[in-house]
């Protein structure tokens, strides 16, 4: 990379043409100052304490100076005595009269750019008592806010009516010139000072700014059949589970209870096809039966396993792979082993030898892979294939399929735990007692439940799992504010130290947050970096949800806030969607699209919108609501464009949703029209929207 | 910056030594600058706002001496600014982060070579800091401030000559550091 300077004398001399020394002052010089956070307060106030002093010193007697010439010639010494005499008098006056300063100052110990709590009341300190009436009603406050006003000596607390600011919000509070001291002085020229509050409080420790997640939570809790032996799985659509009963019966039950049938008896093991239906062995045969309830004969064979490879049907006999109905082994296993695992995609499989060595086995090549540590008990997959996990050394591992980068990411868990990994990264560990959760990366451990959580097994929409407690069938729902809250806290922390490094400008660290595809929407030059005027000063979190049925993505609505020096001026927002890298196993943004970027300070503006809780919507908003206009103005329709019935709750700069009708996993869109004003009639700044998929 | 003293700012200059409302115009001309030299070097903001104010009181304290020697006033500003940042260095020595002074342009053809420029740039400013105070001062006046060499040789007190010597002193001990076994 070589750059030329532009042509200056001074360094020609001096670099006398050395490339190398031209190209590092090159680099030099085409880096710019970056702008520097600005306190318009500190600008302006020393501005007023460089004059004052200036004043000061211009209208004090100087050496050689008219004034005093005037006391030096003899023949005006009466007349000296006299200006002395009256000077003395005013001297008198002014120590009769309080001291205070001739000009009006108003500060803040607020900064612009350093959030204070929503909770505390903005300051403002005066230099010198004031007409409380007059300050009072010559503050105005953008976005518009009711407040009460406390005066304390000399300095005015503004506090919110409800006792709380709008979080992620800069507030610009002005006070008009007219402002004035008892005495009339008034403070000249209007003031604005700009004061940021900080997120809202948020039971989660990162990072939304949009109300987060609840703790994780365990609901929906219900008993489906009784007596039951083992779960066997979901079928694709989450609407059946099929389980052994203790006869050997391969029964099926819907997920609401409903339909409960005997698909086949003697059957000694089964699983569910990603096509749905079901294949299982019985009687030394290997048989399908269809969602619909038509049975075929795979082999007439007996299986030791039986698992999937898209849409193949493969069964472990003995120690060779075969495809139902295949005569040749597509793969073996080639020396004695004590247990097998096969993969979900049926690429691979793990077994564990005789001498208690895990090995690795290819099933697509005669490739094998042996770990360097040793396991015991059950390994279980991904749902992607890519990681698996185990119990060994009194907690949980999770590693790579070949062993090579065991992580513990939960402890104490007992040898012989069983678990359950989610398509949204939620790992569910049974504990003694009770049941845990925690994402594969070990982040949000947390444990859900004391109860007995017997043989756990997700469905795949993630949120719900199927699981046996004395002797029955059970399924319950980690509910969106508890698994998929989970995985939203990891995707948003992902996304907040994401959007932390484009805050920075650090382009090198923002570009390791990405895949392939998030490169290429964030490529043409300044969509990563938003630098110049105005440039990007902060974020937050508007909303944050898990993606539908199936994809198991992450979505976040993430706020850029615009700014020139500390004053805030525009925003935009940017639609984020984060998932898991398969090759890396890691969160990953994949995604991202950006709104119009809108003036701010134009009227009310939506904060954030949460979307996690069945059956309701609430809107945020930065102003307080003339009430009368939120009816009609925020509604939702249904993916079919059918308006939902909701009922509405307008209270401290919240609008609560609540649609009965809405059914999870649906998708909806929530509109906030420009109907809506805020107390002084001033109308929303710009019309929002938002799609998001209801949840149960 | 390069340009000489203009004939306006001569008299407001002269004015500023006795008339409040034009050291006020002065204050406004050349605030911004100041400030953004500043906090380049102290990379605090109330460590700037400090500084700043107190090279804009010197300033005043200081503006009824200014001779008027054909250099732009500003320069007279950066001797101050230069100085009280010097002294604040000696007793505590920044530490933040050089991205959150220096930027560069986002007109790069893909991300990737925005990253190896921005790593590149990093390790330049990075030596640059780490340079004995004279050679840093010249260097930053030189590429951050765009300052010509005479008036850098005033701001600092030195000959042109001198300041030169800096420069290249500076420039090749950073070549020394970035391409092993160049000439130091």
């Amino acid at each position: 990379m070589s750059r030329r300077l532009p042509p200056d004398p001074d360094l020609d001399e001096i670099f006398d043409d050395d490339p190398q020394l031209e190209r590092f002052a090159a680099i030099l010089r085409s880096t710019q100052l970056r702008e520097p956070p600005l306190d318009p307060a500190f600008r302006s106030g020393l501005r007023r304490r460089l004059l004052t002093q200036a004043f000061e010193r211009s209208n004090r007697p100087q050496r050689g100076s008219w004034l005093s010439g005037l006391f030096r010639p003899p023949a005006f010494a009466l007349a000296a005595a006299a200006v002395g005499a009256v000077l003395l008098g005013v001297f008198f006056v002014q120590l009769l009269n309080p001291a205070y300063p001739s000009t009006v100052v108003v500060t803040t110990d607020a900064r612009p750019t350093a959030a204070i709590d929503p909770s505390r009341p903005i300051t403002l300190s005066f230099n010198q008592p004031m007409d409380h009436r007059s300050v009072e009603s010559s503050i105005s406050i953008q976005p518009a806010t009711q407040v009460s006003y406390t005066w304390q000596g000399n300095n005015l607390l503004i506090q919110p009516v409800g006792n709380q600011l709008a979080p992620n919000t800069q507030y610009h509070v002005t006070i008009a010139a007219a402002a004035a001291t008892p005495k009339g002085q008034t403070l000249g020229e209007a003031k604005t000072i700009l004061v940021l509050t900080a997120p809202a409080p948020s039971p989660q420790p990162q990072p939304s700014a949009s109300p987060s997640p609840q703790a994780p939570a365990i609901t929906g809790e219900k008993q489906l059949a009784s007596p039951a032996a083992r779960v066997v799985g979901w079928s694709p659509d989450a609407k059946t589970l099929y389980y052994l009963a203790p006869n050997g019966d391969l029964d099926a039950i819907g997920a609401d209870g409903s339909g409960s049938r005997t698909l086949h008896q003697q059957v000694s093991l089964a699983a569910v096809s990603p096509a749905g239906g079901v294949v299982f062995g019985s009687a030394g045969k290997v048989q399908a039966i269809t969602p619909d309830g038509s049975l075929s004969l795979l082999d007439n064979a007996p299986a030791d396993a039986i698992f999937f490879q898209g849409s193949k049907t493969l069964e472990l006999r003995g120690a060779n792979i075969y495809q139902a109905g295949g005569q040749a082994p597509v793969a073996t296993i080639t020396e004695p082993f004590k247990a097998a695992f096969p993969a979900p995609d049926g690429n691979h499989l793990i077994y564990r030898n005789a001498a208690g060595r895990t090995v690795l086995l290819n099933l697509n090549s005669p490739q094998v892979t042996a770990w360097n540590q040793s396991t015991s008990g059950t390994i279980t997959w991904a749902p992607d294939s890519n990681h698996v996990a185990y119990v060994a050394g009194g907690g949980l591992q999770v590693t790579t399929p070949d062993g090579s980068s065991a992580t513990q990411v939960a402890s104490p868990v007992r040898d012989g735990a069983e678990v359950a990994w989610s398509a949204q990264d939620l790992v569910l560990v049974t504990m003694e007692p009770g049941l845990a959760a925690v994402h594969s990366d070990g982040s949000g451990f947390t444990q859900l439940s004391q109860e007995e959580y017997g043989g756990p097994v997700w469905a795949g929409s993630a949120t719900s799992f199927a699981f046996l407690r004395q002797g029955a069938l059970s399924s319950a729902t980690v509910s969106s504010a508890g698994g998929s809250g989970l995985a939203l806290n990891a995707g948003a922390k992902l996304v907040s130290d994401f959007m932390a490094a484009r805050v920075k400008g650090d382009s090198t660290a923002a570009l390791a947050f990405l895949n392939d595809s998030g490169k290429q929407a964030f490529s043409g030059g300044s969509r990563l970096l938003v630098t110049g005027d105005p440039r990007l000063a902060r974020f937050y979190f508007v909303s944050s949800q898990v993606g539908p049925e199936g994809t198991p993505t992450l979505h976040y609505v993430v706020r850029l806030v615009l700014a020139k020096h500390s004053s805030e001026v525009a925003y935009l927002d940017e639609t984020i969607t984060v998932l898991r890298d398969p090759a890396r196993g890691l969160l990953l943004i994949d995604s991202d699209s950006a709104g119009p970027q809108r003036d701010l300070g134009k009227g009310p503006t939506v904060l954030s919108v949460d979307v996690t809780k069945p059956g309701h919507v609430t809107v945020f908003l930065d102003s307080d609501l003339n009430s009368a206009t939120v009816a009609g103005n925020v509604t939702l329709t249904g993916a079919d464009g059918k308006p939902v019935s909701v009922q509405m709750v307008y209270a401290n700069r919240a609008i609560t949703v609540t649609a009965s009708g809405l059914q999870a996993g649906e998708h909806y869109k929530l509109a906030v029209t420009s109907g809506l004003a805020d107390i002084n009639g001033q109308p929303l700044s710009a019309e929002y929207d938002l799609d998001f998929v209801a949840v149960g | 910056m390069s340009s000489r003293a203009l004939p306006d700012e001569r008299s407001l200059v002269e004015r500023a030594k006795t008339d409040p409302g034009a050291f006020g115009e002065l204050y406004d001309r050349y605030f911004h600058q100041m400030y953004r030299f500043v906090f380049s070097r102290m990379r605090d903001q109330t460590a700037a706002e400090d500084v700043t104010s107190e090279v804009f009181i010197k300033a005043l304290k200081g503006i009824p001496r200014y001779q008027d020697t054909g250099r732009p006033f500003v320069a007279w500003l950066y001797q101050i600014a230069v100085n009280t940042v010097a002294d604040r260095y000696r007793s505590s020595r920044p530490t933040v982060d050089i991205d959150e002074v220096h930027d560069i342009g986002t007109a790069g053809p893909s991300l990737e070579d925005l990253a190896v420029r921005r790593d590149e740039v990093r390790q330049v400013w990075a030596i640059v800091e780490k340079l004995p105070a004279p050679q840093r001062t010249a260097i930053v006046l030189k590429f951050q401030e765009d300052m010509k060499i005479s008036d850098i040789a005033a701001v600092m007190g030195k000959t042109e000559g001198a300041v030169k010597l800096l420069i290249h002193r500076g420039m090749t001990r950073i070549r020394g550091t970035l391409v092993p076994g160049a000439a130091r």
